[in-house]
């Protein structure tokens, strides 16, 4: 070989090696989005909110059982217990950690920041976005509310690790903030109906602003002027055309039917509740019973939580309530009941296994119209008040309430959604606001509560009271 | 062409002017010298490079010993061989030479790889260890790592995992994180503190060479050997040289066999099923517990009896306990009869003596656990002319697994081909293939921590002859999931470099050099249809397609100034670039199990409620990665007495933000070799080295998406959905360890005896790592430069001969290391020390609650807390006369009263409730102290190894007995022969017991006495053990010190005539057992975790070997 050839190869080599040393680390990214190439296009907004949805699913499916029941009266253990609150044990290591909760706001937050500045050339979509963020933001900001009280008041979206620390606001400053995001969203909405049941609509968020009005006025002392604010958001519902479904059990099993004003999309390959599947058998445990092809058996079923004996007293003067075999079945040997489970949800039978897949409902006409039943009696209004309740009785097949006193009538309303809303994520939260209006004593009223002096509120967990010096718990303490 | 490299070395030699003063040789007379090599028996050294001292002139000795070569008078002649003393003569008119090599073992002259160059060991002022292929003999293993355990200082190699083709992490000096080793069995919370591995140059994974192919691997532990790596030797670097051949040789073809018996080193010994009932059923009837025991009693779990209504049931449930006289009604008498004759087995129900009960002894230890055999092949061809040498090998080794359906399979190739292009260009290919196949457990926790101790009631196959599913789809009978399963996972991997080595002119080298090393895995799996599947006939595939491509160019230039002065400088470039293409395809319910391969059938299913679900989903991925570097090395010594080295290499690495793309790394070091002065004269210390260096090291563990966030995609209401779910952090800079080291290399008794003792101190900084952001900010981490790590420690290798004499001679080699492992800063929180997690316990000696657990400055990490048993409660008096309550039993027993067996709790803080500050500290995860002793005897032919090596200062959880004895979730777990020991409390009276009440569901129902986790009861991160297979209960807690007998082994050379009459050149026989056991007070499986517990992963086996191995 020619030696100068080399000489030339060489220094050829080395200039092209060891230039362009700046684009030498250029890569090329394909497979992932980031902060820099998002938020370029009206296209970007659109899944954004559905990745909120998302997270809301996951919120509402763990935690209508968690939150919105465990701490009532209604249920007991199962098989193979995974309660987690329903003692009344409550300790800043067991109790929920925030993150998640906060990280559906962050994203509340982002969305909205992003928009604000962003020119759509369809301004109603635009307006629609913004209108259904707000209506998220509102929603986790009432579940923190209900389940702490006084929380911190996150409004900007978090950029880095340089984040400002925030302290517990007091809950009524949280609730002026998710009355203010519920009126702006309403503003929004390009129309008065539905476009999707999984989401937020108008009639929807006027749903959402009943709830949050029904706790302000109840649990916060907000009193009459609250509930009338709940009768009118209640009117704007029954003013969108949902109706009561004749067949209660179609309710639960038919997606986004005439009853529903807002649901969460399940479906056995996008999303099975954790939380059903707990209120499922297992072949293995009930292969004996008389009734087994009715209960509701899966292979990996948790089995944990079954239906008290509180409600079946509610059902006990009712026996003819055509809810019952929709709310709960026995497990029966020989005739006997062992233990009765809970019988709404109850997924679909696929051919090899049933699967936790009902869509989970956030409102229904009928628990607005038991709400609307309660706002009246709050405000004197017992006429009103029996009309509301007896809708609702006259479909479960009830006879008409006729009474007089207030707090007994009360306490026919509070037993009325037990029976019409179990398993259905109310309860605790009913008991609240009836401990809160003198109806009730929950500490004499559910059973794991006598004796005890567990505060109503959840305690902040360990681990993000370690990490954020400004919270403090005192109710805890 | 004369002309042109006069042309071109004045050329260059211009360029390089003054630096260079010329040495010229012109006008003397060349004389031959012939001669022959010997070693100190007196045999033969074929091999033996002979080379001109300061020319590149020289020749390997023939078969014979001998060589021949032109020289001048003046000149003085090399004489080097591995594994022996190199010498130096000079010609001084002899032209017939007789010379005779001394063995060195201690190999304190050989050649070790500095970074880009190589060095003599004599000049070295790095700390640097080197095994030989002596150590590589043999092994037992298909990863050459494991082969390392105990036999470098500093170097820790747990095995972990006895799965075929598994590969141990090697952590070298502590490593730079927190947890080097996981913290979970299966490898969780892992942070990686791996070292590079550098292979003939090419950076890839030591697991899958193949050990017969390795001439040395080289660890390099300090910075200054390791910072010409800058970007990436922060965790030390490996270094692995391959076999090349030899010129001058004819063809050596080696062809070896080893057949390898794989047993389990120690049996998991469980209840019988009769046993099983025996003790189960009792202990459910005392009900103390939250649950119903008739439900369990009748139906739920493993010893229920069940009631069979109609015929059929009972031959495809689960377990195999029944009444007999519910199946002679439902089955009637004869199929009752047969099950006798088959095995079945009756006995009166131990709560009800009037029902007899019928079951089946699965025994299903002996069904999951076997005897495996390994056969390892490999053939070489080795040899070289004047301008080639070559070595070519295939290796085929195939290991069983002791766990059912485990197997590993290798096929490799290796091409190590030398070509002397002329007297200044040598190129070398380097090529390795290599294929493997892993028929491993799917998951580690799923098919053996859980599914390999269900218990024996567990019915094996359905009376239809099919395997029965078992409890669920996880744990499930193997038989089973094996029966179903058709999985294949292979690797296909090629590497190629091509490389030169240029002369430009004497003492200045180019060393260019281009690898490209393709890793293709894929995957296929299916599963033929069952009907409790939930996706019936899933399939999946996977194809990863790696590609690094990476070049190098050096350039080295040394100088001799007189015979005092030696120079050498070295500058050069690394570009490196990785790319990976990923495809996966899944499907599902297509319409049989003939074709396994993705067809598309069916495209969609319909489901109730009128959703269209697709049946098909396919995803792929593109990643690409690319660094650079430019690095320089300086080294200088005066007479090999004061050695002096220094270098500096810029690193970039694309996944930083441009502005910090690029960081500086320096390493200076400095020596002196005491016994060369002149004042020395100790006699039995004829080699004294002391040496010290500094230098730093980066580490860039992160991706695109930690600089700059990332969004992700989900699904709503099949709507396609993308949200942020990592926050970006442009200001990332390059993680640094700065360390410090100071050695002393001693020779004693004319270097029969070599000491090496080292002290070091790391100090990483701007660790790359996640810092957890407050809860509000909706993440729970960030990825961050948190804080600095100090590993500081000493370490000492001790070898040399015990005895040695032409027949026998005894070589011992012992190895300590001590490394202290500190938090020393974090970023400013409010919290005292800065603390990261943790939370609050009750120090009784100082009478108040301190901050515990997590991380913070000043303290090691890895500590465990738990809480402490006082004892167990002899009778149900005695702890009713307990005024303690114990808050993290469930809750609906928060008001029960305690009972006989249950644990008396200690409380700390005197406040009668046992809660998160009723904790104590056990120890730490990992130990401190580690190390090996290797000793290999030789007689005449025979030579014996035996090799051992210990750690000390960790300790260990017995999860796997806590779970089995308090049968977390009260239905699958087999019990072990502790739950009817002595130490267990069993009845009323039963006083001074070690183990609680053996529970059913302890966690899920129970009193926690023997399942209490710290994370999920108090919410303390990084306090307690973090995997539900692992207890934060104080009497599972012991010591984990140990001394692992690791190698006992014999191999025999055949006697010289023996072979001549064969026809062959050597052969050698050799037979060991490996793992043969510990010395330790840790009770569990296998006190090699360094995890803080043992649920009970894949055991190591204890492997037997006998193998050959021939030379024609």
């Amino acid at each position: 070989m020619e030696t100068k050839y080399l000489k030339y190869i060489l220094i050829f080599w080395v200039m092209v090696s060891t230039s362009a040393c700046e684009e030498m680390l250029d890569t090329e990214v394909k497979s992932s989005i980031t902060g820099q190439n998002y938020w370029k296009t009206e296209n970007d907004f659109v899944p954004y909110l559905f990745s909120i949805y998302a997270r809301n699913r996951t919120m509402v499916a763990d935690n209508m059982i968690r939150v919105g029941e465990e701490r009532g009266e209604l249920w007991e253990e199962g098989y193979n217990n995974r309660f987690q609150f329903w003692d009344q044990n409550l300790t800043p290591g067991t109790t929920y950690d925030w993150t998640t909760f906060y990280g559906t706001i962050g994203h509340c937050n982002l969305l909205l920041e992003q928009i604000e500045s962003f020119g759509f050339t369809n301004q109603s979509l635009k307006n629609r976005v913004k209108a259904e963020t707000l209506a998220l933001r509102a929603n986790t900001y009432f579940f923190l509310a209900r389940v702490w009280g006084d929380v911190p008041i996150v409004l900007n979206s978090v950029e880095d690790e340089d984040t400002p620390l925030y302290p517990r606001s007091p809950v009524a400053e949280v609730f002026n903030q998710i009355n203010s995001d519920i009126s702006e969203s309403l503003e929004l909405f390009p129309e008065n109906g539905y476009q999707d049941k999984y989401r937020f609509s108008k009639p929807a968020v006027y749903a959402l602003q009943t709830d949050v009005k029904m706790w302000t006025a109840s649990v916060l002392g907000g009193g009459n002027p609250d509930f009338e604010a709940a009768i009118n958001a209640i009117q704007q519902v029954e003013a969108s055309g949902v109706i009561l479904l004749d067949d209660y059990g179609s309710i639960f099993d038919t997606d986004k039917n005439a009853e529903i004003i807002l649901s969460i999309y399940c479906d056995r390959y996008e999303y099975t509740s954790g939380r059903i599947n707990e209120a499922f058998l297992r072949f293995d445990t009930s292969n004996g019973a008389d009734n087994v092809a009715e209960l509701p058996i899966r292979l990996a079923a948790q089995q944990a939580y079954a239906v008290g004996p509180r409600l079946l007293e509610l059902f006990e003067d009712f026996p003819t309530d055509k809810r019952i075999s929709r709310t709960y079945i026995p497990e029966l040997y020989d005739g006997v009941p062992r233990k009765y489970w809970a019988n709404k949800y109850r997924g679909t039978e696929y051919s090899d296994d049933r699967t936790p897949d009902s869509d989970i409902i956030a409102y229904r006409l009928s628990g607005l119209l038991l709400l609307k039943a309660e706002a009246y009696l709050a405000m004197d209004d017992l006429e009103n008040a029996r009309i509301e309740l007896n809708r609702v009785r006259t479909r479960a097949g009830l006879p008409d309430v006729t009474e007089t006193d207030k707090t007994l009538l009360g306490m026919e309303i509070l037993n009325e959604r037990g029976r019409e809303l179990f398993h259905e994520g109310k309860r605790w939260l009913d008991l609240r606001r009836a401990h809160s209006s003198g109806l009730i004593n929950v500490y004499e009223f559910i059973p794991n509560l006598i004796g005890k002096t567990t505060p109503l509120y959840w305690p902040v967990h360990t681990n993000v009271l370690i990490k954020n010096d400004l919270l403090t718990d005192p109710e805890y303490q | 062409m004369k002309k042109t490299k006069q042309n071109l070395r004045q050329l260059i030699m211009f360029i390089l002017f003054l630096m260079v003063p010329f040495v010229t040789v012109w006008g003397q007379t060349k004389i031959k010298v012939k001669g022959t090599v010997y070693d100190e028996n007196d045999a033969l050294l074929p091999g033996v490079s002979v080379v001109v001292e300061g020319k590149s002139i020289g020749t390997v000795t023939d078969f014979d010993g001998d060589f021949s070569l032109e020289v001048l008078d003046s000149d003085i002649l090399i004489f080097s061989y591995l594994g022996f003393v190199t010498k130096s003569v000079p010609v001084k008119g002899q032209s017939i030479m007789t010379i005779k090599l001394m063995t060195d073992f201690q190999q304190l002259d050989d050649v070790v790889v500095i970074g880009y160059g190589t060095q003599s060991r004599a000049k070295v002022t790095s700390s640097i260890s080197k095994v030989g292929d002596s150590e590589l003999k043999n092994i037992p293993s298909v990863s050459p790592a494991q082969a390392l355990q105990g036999k470098m200082a500093g170097v820790s190699v747990p095995v972990l995992s006895g799965q075929p083709g598994e590969n141990p992490n090697i952590v070298i000096r502590g490593g730079t994180t927190y947890s080097p080793y996981a913290t979970t069995e299966t490898g969780g919370g892992r942070q990686a503190s791996d070292p590079l591995y550098v292979i003939d140059g090419v950076f890839r994974s030591i697991g899958d060479v193949n050990p017969d192919d390795i001439e040395s691997i080289q660890v390099m532990k300090d910075a200054a050997s390791t910072a010409i790596y800058g970007a990436r030797g922060a965790n030390g670097v490996i270094i692995v040289t391959t076999k090349t051949g030899n010129s001058g040789l004819g063809p050596k073809i080696t062809f070896g066999y080893q057949h390898g018996i794989e047993t389990q080193a120690r049996n998991f010994e469980y209840l019988s099923a009769r046993q099983y009932i025996e003790t189960f059923r009792p202990a459910k009837l005392r009900g103390i517990d939250n649950y119903d025991p008739q439900v369990f009693l009748q139906s739920a779990g493993s010893t229920g009896v069940p009631t069979f209504n109609n015929p059929g049931e009972y031959g495809q449930f689960k377990f195999t306990t029944a009444s007999l006289s519910n199946l002679v009604d439902v089955e009637g008498q004869p199929y009752v009869d047969n099950l006798l004759a088959k095995g079945w087995e009756t006995m009166p129900d131990p709560i009800d003596a009037s029902t007899t009960l019928i079951f089946k002894d699965s025994h299903y230890q002996d069904v999951v656990w076997n005897t495996a055999n390994t056969s390892n092949y490999n053939l070489g061809v080795n040899g070289g002319s004047e301008s080639i040498d070559y070595n070519v090998s295939l290796g085929y080794v195939n290991q069983g697994g002791v766990f059912l359906g485990t197997n590993y399979e290798r096929f490799s190739g290796l091409a190590n081909i030398g070509l002397k292009v002329n007297d200044r260009l040598k190129l070398n290919l380097n090529t390795t293939y290599l294929w493997n196949d892993n028929q491993n457990s799917e998951s580690t926790q799923n098919d053996i921590t859980r599914g390999a101790r269900i218990p024996p009631l567990n019915r094996l196959y359905n009376d239809d002859g099919l395997p029965n599913l078992g409890e669920s789809n996880n744990p499930r009978n193997r038989l089973h999931q094996l029966y179903y399963q058709d999985y294949n996972r292979n690797t296909n991997q090629f590497v190629v470099r091509l490389s030169a080595d240029y002369s430009i002119l004497e003492g200045l080298s180019y060393r260019p050099s281009v690898s490209l090393n393709t890793n293709l895995y894929t995957r296929m799996d299916f599963e033929k249809f069952f009907p409790e599947q939930s996706s019936p006939r899933s399939k999946y595939q996977r194809i990863d397609d790696r590609k690094q491509l990476m070049t190098d160019h050096v350039f080295q230039y040394d100088k001799n100034v007189g015979n005092k002065h030696h120079f050498m400088a070295l500058a050069g470039f690394n570009f490196t670039r990785n790319k990976l293409f990923r495809v996966i395809g899944t499907s599902q319910r297509s319409a049989t199990d003939i074709i396994t391969t993705i067809t598309g059938d069916p495209v969609s299913t319909t489901l109730p409620g009128g959703v269209i679900s697709p049946n098909m989903n396919a995803s792929s991925l593109f990643d690409e990665e690319k660094s650079a570097s430019y690095f320089g090395q300086f080294s200088y010594d005066l007479s090999a007495k004061y050695l002096f080295s220094a270098s500096i290499r810029r690193d970039g690495f694309s996944n930083f933000a441009p502005e910090n793309q690029w960081a500086l790394f320096p390493s200076v070091s400095a020596g002196w070799v005491v016994s060369k002065e002149g004042f020395w004269n100790v006699d039995w210390m004829n080699n004294l080295k002391v040496r010290s260096s500094w230098g730093e090291t980066g580490l860039s563990n992160l991706s695109i998406s930690d600089t700059y966030g990332q969004y992700s995609a989900t699904t709503y209401a099949t709507n396609s959905a993308i949200y942020r779910n990592n926050l970006p952090n442009p200001n990332l800079l390059w993680e640094t360890t700065s360390a410090f080291d100071v050695g002393i290399d001693a020779g004693l008794f004319g270097n029969r005896l070599n000491i090496v003792l080292d002290y070091y101190n790391k100090l990483t900084s701007n660790r790359l790592a996640s810092l957890p952001l407050p809860g509000e900010t909706g993440f729970s981490s960030i990825k961050y430069n948190v804080g600095s790590l100090r590993n500081s420690g000493v370490e000492l290798e001790v070898g040399g001969f015990i005895v040695d004499s032409p027949d026998f001679s005894w070589h011992s080699n012992f190895t300590f290391a001590y490394n202290k492992s500190e938090v020393t800063k974090l970023p400013e929180n409010t919290r005292d020390n800065n603390r990261i997690g943790g939370g609050f316990a009750y120090d009784p000696k100082m009478g108040e609650e301190v901050e515990v657990g997590g991380f913070a400055e000043g303290e090691r990490p890895g500590g465990l807390w738990a809480w402490k048993s006082n004892g167990i409660f002899a009778t149900d008096e005695e702890a009713a006369a307990s005024p303690i309550k114990d808050l993290m039993a469930i809750g609906a027993l928060l008001n029960e009263p305690r009972h006989g067996g249950d644990v008396d709790w200690a409380d700390l803080n005197g406040d009668n409730v046992i809660d998160g500050k009723d904790i104590v500290f056990m120890g730490y995860r990992t130990p401190d102290k580690i190390g090996g002793f290797q000793n290999t005897i030789r007689y005449k032919s025979f030579s014996l190894r035996i090799n051992m090596d210990y750690a000390m200062g960790h300790i260990i959880n017995n999860g796997s007995l806590a779970r089995g004895l308090g049968q977390g979730r009260s239905y699958n777990e087999g019990a072990p022969v502790e739950a009817i020991g002595n130490d267990i409390w069993r009845e009323q009276g039963d006083v001074g017991k070690k183990y609680p009440r053996i529970a059913f569901g302890d966690w899920d129902v129970g009193r926690r006495n023997h399942l209490r986790f710290l994370g999920s009861l108090t919410g303390y991160s990084d306090t307690g053990l973090s995997s539900s297979y692992g207890v934060d209960n104080s009497i599972y807690y012991s010591k984990g010190d140990f001394l692992a007998f690791r190698e006992v082994s014999l191999s025999y050379n055949f006697p010289v005539k023996w072979c001549k009459i064969l026809n062959v050149s050597n052969i050698v026989l050799n037979g060991g057992v490996y793992n043969i056991g510990y010395m330790t007070a840790y009770d569990g499986y296998n006190p090699e975790v360094y995890t803080g517990y043992d649920g009970g992963a894949y055991p190591r086996p204890r492997q037997f070997t006998f193998g050959a191995k021939l030379t024609f």
